[in-house]
């Protein structure tokens, strides 16, 4: 067991690493969705913030509508099927916020360049398109165009970024911070790899021989990560795999009623964001309000991968005891 | 399907999932996107092509859903999958590569050949209505051999020139995609509209309509559209759905969320009023 622990609260968390005009990666697109850290920094009340994430729904809807975010990067922005996010819609087109878009591809490319210490990402896509041509606040640093030297193919270089803090919600991690995720990632791994910083909200805590008996699950070891969050629920309106399903009953309010309603965005802050402590106070109020069975019945029943056999291996390899 | 007996009761969506599910063939692999589409490759996977495989730019691929996935993060994508992975995974290895034959993209604009907008009404930098973006529609109409359009259809939607260009189709016609360096053997192979089924011209790539939707008229769907649209010598009234089809669809979607979302809403409008949802 470590000596030092990695755990700390939310609000912590967020209060050490994240400084107003940053720029961070939130895993936004429900699939590792790192819902208790967004609505910490509403509570915290950040300002100036630019937000990178290919296809953010909500939360960052909610970070424009509580005027947290000067810019994004992104490649799509919605409540997907559910309804348009009409914070994020609003605020630009009344000039509040300003955006660069990319494709999904490209805007992941920028992330897994940052990831891998490389200054941009050559891609085959993006051609023949306004997200090409047209540049926002990037300028000349948002893409370029070159042929290739070896096929003279025409590419895409995407130029590659480092947010100061990434955040994203696993399923566990150990008190040293090896964080461990599972499911369909998304653009996921390369924006938690991106950060200069990394803040992860966990389910679990589990102990590091936990950690050990599935290394292919390491998303990021410990010394990539600056904060772990104990955090159950903490993806809540979205999902994490094995642990909690899409709440699709309240992401349907959310972008149905709240989000295009001045008076009833304000509300939702105020009640599930403003009005409570932290992530357990916010399911707390979900309880009261609806329920413990509505809650229970996001949790899904288990379906266990087979074990496999990774085999141990034995010191001395001569056999020369045969 | 010829021996089988078409519907005669259906609405507008039903008629176009069947559509799109026609553009699948047996065997092919599919990338989709929310809504419609979905529901198009799940039904060509239950009738005519069961062993057409699907992929989401999640990360997912192949997967067994024991729902109809409300969204292409939908976690019931992942158990029973045959893989699952990230987007590069799915962009870079499957898509670049040239390894998928269909996507499917929804837009807010087309033009006439086929260039689509889903990012903006008006200037980019101060637009009349912002959009959600491109999401990976860009990448699928790149590097899918053919990509179906699915979209709604009104006459400032279908414009001589689109406000912004999101994902290529064929440009500017002719060749001239594939001298911009997009990949030979791609571009769009239909329009699947609110009003009729479009198809783009081997030569010139420009739009045509191939079928108008029933109670509709070539001349209904001509007005509908700004510029002078070419028509096929053959045109004829949108293939209706089979009863199967129909059948297989409403049971994809027994809610009703993506085929009757007017009702839909006022029943879970009615229910949050009574759980005071706010």
């Amino acid at each position: 067991m470590a000596e030092e622990t990695k755990v700390m609260t939310m609000k912590d968390a967020i209060s050490k690493y994240v400084k107003d005009g940053m720029t961070l990666f939130i895993s936004a697109v429900w699939a590792n969705h790192a819902a208790a850290a967004a609505h910490e920094i509403i509570r915290q009340g950040k300002k100036d913030l630019t937000l990178i994430e290919s296809s953010p729904g909500e939360i960052f809807d909610q970070m424009v509508g509580a005027g947290c975010v000067k810019r994004i990067i992104l490649s799509w922005s919605a409540n997907e099927a559910f309804g348009p996010g009409y914070r994020f819609r609003r605020a630009v087109e009344k000039g509040l916020i300003e955006v660069e878009d990319y494709s999904n591809f490209g805007l992941t490319a920028k992330l897994m360049a940052g990831a891998m210490g490389i200054p941009f990402m050559p891609i085959m896509s993006q051609k023949g398109s306004s997200i090409n041509e047209i540049k926002a606040f990037l300028g000349e640093n948002k893409l370029k165009h070159m042929e290739c030297p070896f096929t003279k193919q025409k590419v895409t270089l995407i130029s590659g970024i480092n947010p100061d803090v990434s955040i994203i919600h696993c399923q566990r991690a150990d008190l040293e911070g090896n964080i461990q995720t599972w499911g369909s990632l998304f653009s996921a791994k390369w924006g938690a790899l991106s950060g200069k910083t990394i803040i992860a909200s966990v389910e679990e805590i589990v102990d590091t021989d936990t950690i050990r008996r599935n290394p292919e699950l390491t998303l990021a070891p410990g010394f990539r990560v600056a904060a772990v969050v104990h955090e159950p629920w903490g993806a809540h309106p979205g999902h994490l795999f094995g642990y909690h399903d899409d709440d699709r009953w309240f992401r349907y309010m959310y972008a149905n009623f709240v989000s295009d309603d001045d008076g009833k965005f304000k509300q939702f802050l105020d009640e599930w964001v403003y009005g409570v402590e932290d992530r357990a106070g916010y399911i707390a109020n979900y309880i009261k309000k609806y329920g413990y069975k509505r809650l229970m019945r996001l949790k899904p029943k288990p379906f266990y991968s087979d074990p496999i056999n990774y085999g141990t291996y034995p010191f001395d390899t001569m056999h020369m005891d045969i | 399907m010829t021996d089988q007996k078409y519907a005669k009761d259906f609405t507008l969506p039903e008629l176009m999932i069947a559509a799109g599910a026609r553009e699948i063939k047996d065997g092919e692999r599919v990338l989709i996107g929310v809504g419609l589409p979905l529901l198009s490759a799940m039904l060509a996977k239950r009738t005519h092509a069961p062993n057409s495989k699907m992929a989401y730019e999640t990360g997912s691929f192949d997967s067994l859903p024991s729902r109809t996935p409300f969204s292409v993060v939908d976690p019931d994508l992942v158990p029973r999958a045959i893989f699952a992975g990230q987007l590069t995974d799915i962009m870079a290895l499957f898509l670049q590569r040239g390894f998928v034959d269909v996507g499917f993209v929804g837009g807010a604009q087309v033009d006439k050949y086929g260039n689509l907008n889903s990012t903006c009404f008006g200037d980019y930098f101060k637009p009349d209505v912002r959009f959600p973006g491109s999401g990976g529609a860009h990448d699928f109409g790149t590097f899918a051999k053919r990509s179906l359009i699915v979209m709604v259809h009104e006459k400032r939607r279908f414009v001589e020139k689109c406000d912004y260009v999101t994902t290529p189709g064929y440009l500017r016609g002719g060749n001239s995609r594939y001298e911009e360096g997009l990949p030979e053997g791609t571009g769009p192979a239909a329009v699947i509209s609110t009003r009729g089924v479009f198809r783009f011209s081997p030569e010139t790539k420009e739009m045509y309509l191939e079928t108008f939707h029933p109670g509709l008229t070539v001349d209904s769907v001509k007005e509908n559209v700004n510029w002078d649209l070419k028509v096929s010598p053959i045109v004829r009234e949108t293939e209706p759905p089979t009863e199967e089809q129909l059948r297989i669809t409403r049971e994809l979607d027994p809610e009703g969320f993506f085929l009757r979302r007017g009702e839909y809403n006022k029943k879970i409008k009615a229910q949050a009023e009574n759980m005071g949802w706010l």
